[in-house]
Formats: structure tokens, sequence, C-alpha cells
């Protein structure tokens, strides 16, 4: 059995209600009108040629029922579970926001901590600058650049070898 | 310009007074040595900006243009190091019993370009942590100093010695620049008394 689709539409159809209607097998083709509450227009319907769906009895349309009831309350319980989750997630994010905030708080103190014990007391820069300036001087000269006396300072360069203790700042 | 007359000094690094220069400003591209704020591509592995960077590009690079990325190391406070180690960076080398011995070759000191204000802390520029800038950004702008000229001859001569190991008498450096300069058809700027232009 099937049904078939009647493209036209059939305005001014006999307003009868048969949707869903069970019809017996072998039953001749007829015409049924369908208001559909979706469309809101009349289309004709009508038995195609075939065998007709066959007759639920009672029992089992309770049984269906009973079974559809069944799977009602199993989705139910899927529901209910995903809704749980689905309440539970934005719950830990903020849970895990928090926990993120605190570490983040916890880590700019340590690293302001840290920071204020690696700002060491400032030496007398500016007299070392001059010390040093002053021990590296090798001569005297006019204005026109020619020495007017030179020093000897036969130590200083003798030297190019690093000092090994020398502790490098970490990439932080 | 320098009174007369004058000493000579084979120190790493020169007078704190004559470090930058306070004329000009506007005349004095961007060179080799000059401090810059952090740029793009400044920061640590924390994310965190430098607190400054120095260029160690080549100065006829940036000066034109023709590279896409200049290369600057970081600048950072000399107040993170403890006292002794201050004391070596700012002189540059340590001396006992009358002999110096270069210590933290890696670094090269900065006095307090700026009277207020971030840069108002003696600092050193370390040649270890470096970066790729886009040349776009190394501009006046952004610049916090620009070295003296004879500032450079003590930066070239440090770096020098960082990369090859090379001692060089900063005389001896000094009179490369000035060749170097005098033979530079883009120069723009003043010239060092010590580097006239080819006549």
């Amino acid at each position: 059995m099937a049904l078939a689709w009647i493209e036209e539409r059939e305005d001014g159809a006999e307003d009868v209600d048969y949707f869903d209607e069970q019809f017996s097998a072998g039953a001749p083709c007829r015409a049924a009108t369908w208001e559909s509450p979706l469309m809101r227009r009349d289309h004709l319907w009508r038995w195609a040629e075939g065998p007709a769906l066959p007759q639920r009895t009672p029992a089992s349309e309770e049984a269906r029922l009973q079974h559809a009831l069944a799977e009602l309350k199993r989705l139910s319980g899927e529901l209910q579970d995903l809704m749980r989750s689905a309440f539970a997630v934005p719950s830990l994010e903020e849970s895990l926001r928090a926990t993120i905030r605190q570490i983040s708080e916890s880590l700019d103190h340590l690293r302001e901590e840290s920071q204020a014990s690696a700002a060491h007391e400032l030496i007398d820069w500016r007299s070392v600058n001059r010390k040093q300036w002053e021990r590296g001087v090798t001569a005297v000269v006019d204005e026109d650049g020619n020495p007017v006396s030179v020093i000897s300072t036969p130590a200083r360069l003798q030297v190019a070898v690093e000092s090994d203790a020398e502790e490098p700042l970490l990439d932080e | 310009m320098r009174r007369s007359p004058c000493l000579t000094s084979e120190a790493w690094y020169p007078l704190a007074e004559d470090y930058y220069a306070t004329e000009s400003l506007d005349e004095i591209p961007v060179r080799q040595g000059d401090l810059l704020a952090p740029l793009t591509g400044c920061q640590d592995s924390q994310g965190t900006p430098w607190l400054a960077c120095q260029v160690v590009h080549p100065s006829c690079e940036v000066v034109t243009g023709k590279a896409k990325s200049v290369q600057v190391c970081r600048v950072r406070a000399l107040s993170e190091h403890d006292a002794n180690a201050q004391l070596a960076i700012v002189a540059g080398e340590t001396v006992s019993d009358g002999v110096a011995t270069i210590a933290f070759a890696n670094t090269f000191f900065l006095p307090p370009p700026q009277n207020s204000g971030p840069y108002a802390v003696p600092m050193f520029a370390d040649f270890r942590q470096v970066a790729m800038v886009p040349v776009a950004e190394v501009s006046q702008t952004e610049r916090i100093a620009a070295l003296e000229h004879q500032t450079r001859v003590h930066f070239i001569r440090r770096s020098l010695y960082w990369r090859q190991r090379w001692l060089l008498a900063s005389s001896v450096v000094q009179e490369y620049e000035a060749l170097r300069i005098s033979n530079d058809s883009a120069f723009l700027g003043p010239r060092p008394d010590w580097a006239p232009a080819p006549s």
C-alpha cells in the first residue's frame, strides 16, 4: 500500500479529515482531505492500488504504546544525564578558570618576589666607570691627536682570557 | 669638541657623560649600537618584553634599509646582577695584582641614557641574546639613545672580542671605523672629527 501525492490543489474538496484513518485491505481507492497544520492548505490524498496497512488491534496498540513509553523513559533518562553533563561542563570550566586565575596570581606573586630579590643594590657605577677609563689611559695627546706623553700599561693588553666565574642570566 | 690636550684611553668603555649623542638627534639615523625600545620579537621565553634592545646590525644596512630584518641584542638592567658582577660589567674586566682579565665579554655596559623613566638606570647589553626585528620598526621614534661615534668604536671593539676573541686596541678599531665612515657614500649626519669626508 502506498499513498500517492496528488499535485494539484483541490480547493473546495470535501471537508473531512481522514488523516491517519485506517482502511481495510483491498479497499477501493478513495480520496481523503488533509489540512496540514503546517502547510495550512488542503491536499488531496488517495489510496493507491495495493495492499492496505494492516489493521492494528487494541492489544497490539497497547503494546506499541508501552514500547513507546519505555523508549520515552529511556530517552528521558539519557536526556537528564546529558543535561547534567551539560550543566556540569560550564561549572567545570568555571572551576578550571578559577584555578587558572589562582595559579596565575601565585605565579605573578612569585615572579614579583623573584624579580625583587633579583634586583640587587646598585654599586657606585659612576666611580667604577671613571676608574676603568683612567686605568686605560695610554697617552696624553694634543689637539691634533699627537701624543704629548705616552703612558705605559704593559699588563692590560697581555691578558685576553675571560674570567670563568661568571653566571649568565637566564632567559626570563 | 674635546678639550686639548686630552687623554686617550684603551679602557673598554668611555666616560659615562660621553656615551650618547645629545645634539642634532633628528639628523642622526639609527645606527649600530643605538638603543631602542623593545620591538617585535624582543621578548623572553615567557613572552615578557625586554627592557630595551641594542642594534648590532651593520650601520650601513640599517641606514639604507637593505635588510628586511635587523639584528638586535637584549638590554637588561645592571641591577639584575649582584655587586661583584656589576663591578665586572661596568669595568669590562677584573683587575687582580695589577693584571686585568676580561670579564663578562658578552656584555656592553650602558649608563643611564635618560634622567627619568625606565631608562634612568644603568644597563648592559647581552650579546648572547639576539633577535631579528622588522627594519621598519628600527626608527628614530623607537630610539632611546644614539651612541656617540667614539662610543661606537668601543662597542665595535667589545663585540669584536665577543665574536672573534680578538683583543684589538681602541686606536686600531677607531682607525678602521674612520676608514669605513670616510668611504661610506650613504653616510648621514654629523661626522666625527677623526673621520672626515673624502676630499
